[in-house]
């Protein structure tokens, strides 16, 4: 039996993770630990006093009042909330409703959500030089898939430029559709070449 | 984190769209004017076969694309009415090209609203997407004798 180190929660011994909260459990307390441990603690070894500090857990905050005068809990709310550590009008002078504030030493973890719109103009100039270079047949299919294919990763994971990201679609499928029939077509030339010299043999 | 500071890592963490094609456009003119003056002057009589349309030799129709060298030559060669006859999305790119990076350097350097007002590069692309499939309809009705 292994205990989980982080909720506490009971594993076969052989499980790497545990069940309750997906822990690692290769440093997790076994049994025989805890037994040790509790051996221990029984034979009258000393137990570490650890000095209360603070009483930050023990007393509860008090609630904040918010811009229309409701009391609201610090410590419930959404995620821009919690973010921005309850980041109000009341609290905040610098505080600005239409956008959405963050408080972080990492700049990489500011707008992961939004930004990265070098996707959308990417697939968009793909898609334009798609249909303007299709008269290669293998160059526009090219230009046409990496149109389709980056418009459609900035969709999924929502990036800047959704209007670009369609119009790039839309162009990259109208060029792979030209590049396509070309490429179709210079294959049947080819496979019916080959069949009228293979019928004079 | 003060306020300032926060402003500043939020403009430093995202691109903006016109500030890319204005950093590709200070490299793209000179190399553009460079190519389309030797392709004007003898390039094209010598090179012009490999430009061929494969789309037009294969399938017979046109492609949105065609006429786009032609219309490169004549833009250099200074004969505009032809080069926007041939094919007008070139003479409409390198105009709104240039029309972008005049207001962008304007905005920048001379009247400081770059910051302020960011130039919506996507209309410019629109715009060509419709010239480009606006004149391979017309050259598709003319080629199919609809009219």
């Amino acid at each position: 039996m292994v205990y989980c180190a982080r909720c506490g929660s009971e594993n076969d011994g052989t499980s790497k993770f545990c069940g309750n909260c997906g822990a690692e459990l290769q440093a997790s307390a076994t049994q025989e630990q805890v037994n040790q441990t509790e051996g221990a603690l029984s034979s009258g070894e000393t137990v570490p006093v650890y000095e209360k500090v603070t009483d930050a857990e023990v007393q509860k905050p008090e609630p904040i009042l918010s811009q229309d005068g409701e009391k609201s809990n610090p410590y419930s709310g959404s995620e821009t909330q919690n973010n921005n550590g309850g980041s109000n009008a009341y609290t905040n002078p610098y505080y600005d409703a239409q956008s959405p504030q963050y408080y972080s030493s990492n700049q990489n973890e500011i707008n992961q959500e939004g930004g990265k719109i070098g996707f959308s103009i990417a697939s968009l100039v793909c898609g334009i030089l798609s249909l303007t270079c299709c008269c290669a047949s293998i160059l526009g299919g090219i230009l046409a898939v990496a149109a389709v294919a980056l418009g459609i990763i900035a969709l999924r994971n929502k990036y800047d430029g959704k209007g670009m990201a369609i119009a790039g679609i839309i162009t990259g499928g109208i060029g792979f559709m030209i590049a396509g029939i070309s490429l179709i077509l210079i294959g049947a030339g080819g496979f019916m070449d080959m069949f009228d010299e293979l019928q004079k043999l | 984190m003060s306020y300032r500071s926060y402003n500043k890592i939020k403009s430093n963490s995202r691109y903006r769209a016109d500030e890319i094609f204005y950093q590709i456009g200070k490299g793209f003119w000179l190399p553009f004017c460079l190519i389309g003056n030797w392709f004007a002057h003898g390039g094209y009589e010598r090179y012009g076969e490999l430009t061929a349309c494969d789309v037009r030799r294969i399938c017979g129709f046109p492609c949105p694309g065609c006429g786009g060298t032609r219309a490169y030559y004549y833009l250099f060669l200074g004969e505009f009415a032809k080069s926007f006859y041939f094919n007008p999305i070139v003479i409409y790119g390198v105009l709104a090209y240039f029309h972008f990076m005049i207001l962008y350097f304007y905005r920048k350097h001379i009247s400081g609203t770059i910051q302020k007002k960011e130039i919506h590069i996507q209309y410019y692309m629109y715009v060509a997407i419709a010239v480009i499939l606006t004149q391979w309809v017309v050259k598709l009705i003319y080629f199919l004798h609809i009219i």
